[in-house]
Parts: C-alpha cells; sequence; structure tokens
C-alpha cells in the first residue's frame, strides 16, 4: 500500500516536471552533456583531436561540414574539443559539489541543532567565508601552490560550503521545534538519529534545488579561471583555456572563442533551468 | 548671480582655448606617433633600465657617448670622435661642445664620470657590461670635453657596450639626490640630453614623450613630434587601435594573422627585417633525458623547422647557435639541423633510453599562442617517437626563478636571446659560459671548461680573425653536443603606417626605437 503510494506520489511529480518545459529543457540539456562527455571519444568526429595533434594546413578553418565547429589555430575540430571540454567543467562541478554539499550540509545541520557556541562559531565562519571573492580566493590560493585548475577549485569548494550551511541552519531552525522532532527527543532517541534520519530527510529537496543551480555557476567559475590562465596542462581540451586562445583570433575568427564560449553558456543554462524547474516543484509540494 | 558670472567666465575662456588651440593647429601639425608595446614600462632610470621597454623609453630619453647604427657599428652622439690606446686598454672620448641637456646646461666630462659612477653604485641593469672591466675610479675628466677610461685588462667588446652608459645630468640628479642617490626622483623625472621629453606616464597603460625642438643632435625633415606608447599585448585590441585610426605602429610580438589583418586594411604596410635575435630550444643537459646526447640529436631530428619558420612565427633558418648576422663569426662549416623523424629514431635507439616510455617536459611562456603552437608540434611529433611529454607553460617570472636549478629547469625550453651589445660576446657569454649558468638565458647548463676556455680567450684578445676561429670553434662544438636546437634567427616585423619611415634594426636592445630616426613622408 504504501508502495503504491510513493509511486504515485513520485509519477505525480514527474507529471508536474514534464508540464514545465524550461525544466523539460534544462533536464535534455544536463542529460545530454553528461552523456556527451563520458561516450566523448565514440561520438566525436576526430576523437585524436582532444590529445597531441596537430595539422597547420587546416589552422583557422570556419565551420563547414567537415568542421561543424571549425578548426582552432593548430587545426584541431573545435567541436571535438569542447566536447572533451565538457569531461573537465563537470568534473570540476562535481569535485567542488562532492566536498562542499556533504560538509555544508552537516555543519548547518550541527548549527541550526545544536544553537549556543557551535551556532555561534559556525555561522560566523560563514559569514567570514562570504565575505571573501571566490574568484580572487581561487587565484591567491593557486598562486601560493602550484598553479593549477584543480587547486583553485578546491578553493572554491573550501568557500563553496558556507551557502549550504546557511541553507540548511535556517531550515533546521524551523524544523527543530516541531512536534515530531520533540517526539523523538522524549523518546530518547540518539542526537545522531535525530539529525540524520529525522531532520535531513525534510532539507533534501531544499539541497537537490540549490547543488542543480550550483552546478551551472561552478562550471562558470572553472571556465572564469581557465580563462584567466588556470587551465590545465595543454593539450586536453579546457572551455575557459578555449575561449581564451580564441580570443587572440577575434574578430576574424570568431567561432574560436564564440562556439565554445555558447557551449559554457548552453550547460550553465541547462543546469539553472533544471534547479528553477525542481525548486518549482518542490515549492509547490511544500505549500501542500 | 556669482554661479552664472563663472559659468560665463568658463565658457569665454574654453572658447578662447579652444581657438588658440586651432591657431596652433594650423601652425605646425603635430606628427604623432602611436605604437602598442606588450608589456609594462618598468623604468626610465639609466641605471636600472634592463628590458625592451626599459630601453625603448631610455634612448628617446638620453642620449650616450656613443650609438649604433644598423650595421652595428658605433657611431657618434654626445662625443664626437674617441682614440683606443694601442694596447687597447684606455679610450679617451672627446665630446661636443654644443652637445647641452634638455635644461640647456652644457654636456662635460664631470657628467659622464659622475653617471658612470652613479651606475656602479646603484649596480642594477647596464652595471654588469661593465663589471670586473671597469672599476670605480677609472673614468675621469681630463677636461671639460675629454673624458677617458682605463679598462683593467684588454675586454674585447668594450666599446659595444658603451652605448648602454646613458648620460644622466650631474647637477640636477644632485639637487634631487635624496637618501638613494636619486632613484626615487629618477623614477618619475627625466635628467637626459635626449631628443624626447617625458610627458606622461600613467604606467599600466601608456607613455607619452613630446620632442625637445632644441636637442642639440637635430633632427630629419618632418620629425616625429610625439610618440604614444600603449600597453597592451592583446591581438583583438591592437585590431581595433588599427580600424579606429589610432595606431601608427604595431609592436614587434604580434601574430602573422594581426599583421595580415592591419596590411589589409590599406593604411599600413608590413616591415620586415632579419635581426641578430635567436630563437632556440635550450636542451638541459644536466636532467634525464637530454642528459643524453642521443635523445638530444633526436629531438634536434624531430624538429619540424620549415612549419615553426614559415607558418607558426616568422624568421631566417639559423644553423648553428650564433644568427648569421654575426658574418664575421659565424660557422659556415657546422651543418643545419634537419627534420627526419626517421634519424630521430636511430638516435634514441643509440641512446640510454632505447625501448621504453621516456617522459619529458616542455617549457614555454604562458600565454604566448605562438610558443604554444610549437610546443604541441613537438609534442605532436615527440610522442610519435615515444615519448611522454609532459607541458610545463610558465608565467616569464617563474621561468627566471626555475632557470636558477638544475633540477627545475624543464628538459626542453623556448627562449629569445639578442645580444644587448652588438657583439657575439654578448651571445656566448651570457648563454654559454660556466659565469652566467642559472640564468634563463643558459637553461642548457653547459658548465664546460673547454667552451670556457675558448670562450675568455675570445674575450682578452683584440684580434678579429682570432676572435673568429675560437668563436667558431665554440659553435661546432656546441652543435656537436646539440645543447641548443637552433630554430631560427628572428625576422622583426612591425605593421607600420605608410608615411612612418625610418625602422631599421640594430643590434641592440631597442636602439632601433630611437624616434629621431623615424620621420613623416606625407604631407
Amino acid at each position: 500500500m504504501s508502495d503504491l503510494t510513493a509511486l504515485s506520489n513520485s509519477y505525480q511529480n514527474w507529471y508536474r516536471f514534464s508540464r514545465n518545459p524550461t525544466a523539460v529543457i534544462g533536464l535534455i540539456i544536463v542529460v545530454v552533456s553528461i552523456l556527451a562527455a563520458i561516450l566523448a571519444p565514440h561520438i566525436t568526429p576526430y576523437p585524436d583531436h582532444a590529445g597531441a595533434f596537430v595539422d597547420f594546413r587546416n589552422r583557422h578553418q570556419p565551420p563547414s561540414w567537415d568542421h561543424w565547429f571549425g578548426t582552432d589555430n593548430v587545426g584541431r575540430d573545435i567541436l571535438t574539443r569542447v566536447i572533451f571540454g565538457l569531461r573537465v567543467s563537470l568534473l570540476l562541478a562535481f569535485v567542488v559539489l562532492i566536498i562542499a554539499v556533504p560538509f555544508g550540509t552537516i555543519m548547518g545541520l550541527l548549527a541550526g541543532y545544536f544553537g549556543g557556541w557551535t551556532e555561534i562559531v559556525i555561522m560566523r565562519l560563514t559569514d567570514i567565508a562570504l565575505a571573501l571573492p571566490p574568484l580572487i580566493m581561487a587565484l591567491a590560493v593557486a598562486a601560493v601552490l602550484e598553479p593549477s585548475l584543480m587547486n583553485a577549485m578546491l578553493a572554491i569548494a573550501s568557500l563553496w560550503w558556507t551557502w549550504h550551511t546557511r541553507l540548511v541552519y535556517s531550515m533546521v531552525r524551523q524544523i527543530r521545534a516541531l512536534e515530531y522532532v520533540e517526539a523523538a527527543e522524549t523518546l530518547g532517541a540518539s542526537k545522531f538519529h535525530i539529525l540524520f534520519r529525522e531532520i535531513l530527510p525534510n532539507c533534501v529537496s531544499a539541497i537537490a534545488v540549490k547543488t542543480s543551480l550550483d552546478a551551472g555557476f561552478v562550471i562558470l567559475v572553472g571556465a572564469s579561471l581557465s580563462f584567466l590562465g588556470l587551465g590545465i596542462q595543454p593539450p586536453t581540451p579546457d572551455l575557459g583555456t578555449m575561449v581564451a586562445d580564441g580570443a587572440q583570433g577575434l574578430p576574424d575568427y570568431w567561432w574560436e572563442s564564440m562556439l565554445p564560449g555558447v557551449s559554457i553558456l548552453f550547460v550553465a543554462l541547462g543546469f539553472n533551468l533544471l534547479g528553477d524547474g525542481l525548486r518549482d516543484l518542490f515549492d509547490v509540494e511544500d505549500v501542500r | 548671480m556669482g554661479m552664472m558670472m563663472t559659468k560665463r567666465l568658463l565658457a569665454t575662456t574654453a572658447s578662447l582655448a579652444l581657438a588658440s588651440a586651432l591657431v596652433a593647429g594650423a601652425a605646425a601639425a603635430q606628427t604623432v606617433v602611436t605604437m602598442n608595446t606588450v608589456q609594462i614600462f618598468g623604468t626610465i632610470d639609466p641605471a636600472k633600465i634592463s628590458d625592451y621597454t626599459d630601453y625603448m623609453a631610455a634612448v628617446n630619453l638620453y642620449d650616450s657617448l656613443v650609438t649604433v647604427d644598423s650595421s652595428g657599428n658605433l657611431v657618434p652622439q654626445i662625443a664626437e670622435s674617441w682614440v683606443v690606446s694601442p694596447d687597447a686598454t684606455e679610450v679617451t672620448f672627446k665630446l661636443r661642445s654644443d652637445a647641452t641637456f634638455t635644461d640647456g646646461t652644457p654636456i662635460l666630462a664631470s657628467d659622464v664620470v659622475y653617471s658612470f659612477e652613479r651606475l656602479l653604485r646603484i649596480n642594477q641593469g647596464p652595471a654588469n657590461l661593465f663589471a670586473g672591466v671597469v672599476e670605480s675610479g677609472a673614468v675621469t675628466a681630463v677636461d671639460d670635453t675629454t673624458v677617458s677610461f682605463k679598462l683593467s685588462k684588454t675586454f674585447a667588446p668594450f666599446m659595444a657596450t658603451v652605448p648602454a652608459l646613458m648620460i644622466v645630468n650631474a647637477d640636477l640628479v644632485e639637487a634631487n639626490k635624496g637618501e638613494d642617490d636619486g632613484q626615487t626622483w629618477l623614477a618619475d623625472n627625466v635628467a637626459g640630453s635626449g631628443a624626447y621629453l617625458l610627458d606622461s606616464w600613467d604606467r599600466g597603460s601608456q607613455m607619452v614623450i613630446k620632442r625637445y625642438a632644441d636637442y642639440y643632435g637635430g633632427f630629419l625633415d618632418n620629425p616625429i613630434d610625439e610618440v604614444r606608447w600603449i600597453i597592451t599585448n592583446d591581438e583583438a585590441t591592437v585590431k581595433a587601435l588599427a580600424a579606429s585610426g589610432e595606431l601608427t605602429m604595431s609592436s614587434q610580438f604580434q601574430s602573422p594573422d594581426t599583421y595580415q589583418a592591419l596590411v589589409d586594411m590599406g593604411r599600413f604596410r608590413l616591415e620586415s627585417q632579419p635581426t641578430t635575435t635567436a630563437f632556440y630550444l635550450k636542451l638541459n643537459t644536466k636532467a634525464a633525458p637530454t642528459d643524453d646526447i642521443h635523445i638530444r640529436r633526436a629531438i634536434a631530428y624531430a624538429t619540424d623547422y620549415a612549419t615553426i619558420r614559415e607558418v607558426i612565427f616568422p624568421g631566417e633558418p639559423m644553423t648553428t647557435v650564433l644568427p648569421a648576422g654575426f658574418a664575421d663569426f659565424w660557422n659556415p662549416d657546422v651543418a643545419a639541423p634537419v627534420y627526419d623523424l626517421a634519424k630521430a629514431q636511430e638516435e634514441i635507439a643509440l641512446s640510454a633510453y632505447a625501448g621504453q616510455e621516456i617522459p619529458i617536459t616542455l617549457g614555454w611562456v604562458a600565454g604566448t599562442q605562438f610558443e604554444e603552437e610549437i610546443s604541441l608540434l613537438m609534442q605532436a611529433n615527440l610522442e610519435s617517437l615515444g615519448f611522454k611529454v609532459t607541458q610545463q607553460p610558465d608565467p616569464w617570472n617563474r621561468i627566471t626563478e626555475i632557470a636558477a636549478d638544475v633540477a627545475t629547469t624543464p628538459n626542453v625550453n623556448q627562449i629569445f636571446f639578442g645580444p644587448t651589445y652588438p657583439s657575439p660576446d654578448s651571445m656566448f657569454f651570457t648563454q654559454f659560459h660556466s659565469a652566467a649558468a642559472g640564468t634563463w638565458a643558459s637553461m642548457e647548463w653547459v658548465q664546460d671548461p673547454a667552451v670556457d676556455a675558448l670562450i675568455d680567450a675570445a674575450r682578452a684578445t683584440g684580434d678579429v680573425a682570432e676572435q673568429a676561429r675560437l668563436y667558431k670553434e665554440v659553435q661546432a662544438t656546441l652543435a656537436d653536443q646539440m645543447v641548443a636546437v637552433p630554430l631560427l634567427a628572428q625576422t622583426v616585423q612591425h605593421a607600420m603606417d605608410n608615411c612612418l619611415q625610418g625602422f631599421n634594426a640594430v643590434p641592440m636592445q631597442s636602439f632601433d626605437y630611437d624616434m629621431t630616426r623615424y620621420n613623416w613622408s606625407c604631407p
């Protein structure tokens, strides 16, 4: 019986989600991007162009049937490199969020539930972290450590968790006052049980919305950092670096910077549309 | 009421100013040259200048005893003549009696002595050219217009280094000496005798100099009245400046595409001249795997010279470490390196690393598109031979740091080196002598006593034929050891407005941007 209810609930959710065209577009973009990144060696027209390959006779070719996105300054197919470049962008988003989301969530749970000194220390730490501009912080960390994109993104992750802490904190403040939590406390449930089994499940939808919105932002920040020169080692394709290199050829070779730039836009847009769609979906449920 | 008065007054003043500007404009059309530079001006203090923009400003703001022409000959500037003693250890300069600083005071022998002593005290920039050659106190004023340099030892390239000693106005610097020998004051002010005066300088964006009409050295007809250097290395910005009509002359570091785009605009022509600036792949001879001579030879065989010179970066073929522009000293018997992957494979088979994956790092200047292209070309060829390439782009200031240690120096390094004084000694001593080890110019870590002995012998003799023999032997040795793959001798290129004349490459850093050598050929 309960299984049936769950099924019909999720079916209802999907039905409402699928009635929201922008959300569906977002979902399609995200799924296609992820699949394209995973299957890059099999679906790209010139997979060897992602590695050590040069062909100076075919440099700076405008978009054509052979090269849909044209070729770059050493004659590599830009479409191939854009698809491979998605791998780096998505991997970065994954790395940052896999660190920032769980850590930020736990911090938010602790601060919201225990209050007192725990709350003061954690929330003031988030205030400090939020006062630091992430791009500047990333550049500074990369300058001190090895100037690599991964180090810069770890610096981003070290600031990003604070957003999740604040979100979860504000939700926990409301939830902990609810009667079912008091009931669990009265029954002598452990603090661990209350935090992770009673309170956390009620925050998950909000965290999911925030995470999918974040993915788009993190991809943009990663692209900005590699645009500023913190790219990964050539010849590995990376969207931000492609925009920066291509910009040298503007306006004559517009495709070399514009098309990778539009690709970044699409992926970031996809995650944002998906996040907005999820938010609409869950907001409605909350009201109910 | 008060407001009204002020407004009306302002309006009147403005229209008056406008009118007088129009009158002035009609009286003498100002010739303004706008040029982009790819880096900022670090300093204009002649005791501290080191890179190409520093020298570019200094040669216009200051004069030297002698200067250099496009053939590398010394020509009079403040000095009208000079005499070298028979044993080549004393040089006496006779100054022009009409030479004046830009404040109108005459240039005296005592100013030369002061400029030299100040250079040694501060011990930066060109000071190293004179280290161990001319000691403090060895430059003396014989009379007001005669100055003598006594050398500690015979040093053949001495005369070629004299243009780097720029003369400051001793009285003016003394008056603004402060606590630091006038360094603070000369960082923003000029105390020279050059043909141009500093008009404005915004460190991050531009420098403007204006012609000093009473310059003792005189000008060509239709001289350049004002020079604006705009600092940008962005190709798109250079194209936009050219399209808007603002740019008169590009820097020498634009991409071939940018030159072509400017020429296509119709207003520009491409000036292209061979230089003695060499472009190498410097191989770290003290680190694996480039410590193996066969690996170094394999790299030379795996280099696609024609594509690099013809497609990626313009240049003349180079066969030895010395560009052929040093005609008397260049060794014609050294065979030019060739691109031959089969031979590269044979060399690898002879090496200690045969039959395994060979890891190798390729170093280049981050953000330089043509160097990235060359490095990708090298990677494609080397990986086809079984190398495992790591690309190591670094910013220029980091390259100067990693060059200080064998362990941090990459295996292969793309380095430009041009003579800082018009003598082959500048090419050999600064790059291949043990005394220069640990600098970006000597990332090969040659440290070979036999090479050192040959270079030292060439420095100590005044006999040009003997020097040539010694330098040819150095070239043969270095080519046999393949310490540096000679890629090309840079062809210097500028897109120049059709009306601007006078560019002639000079084998001494930035002396070709002395604006008294230029003029405007259109009405």
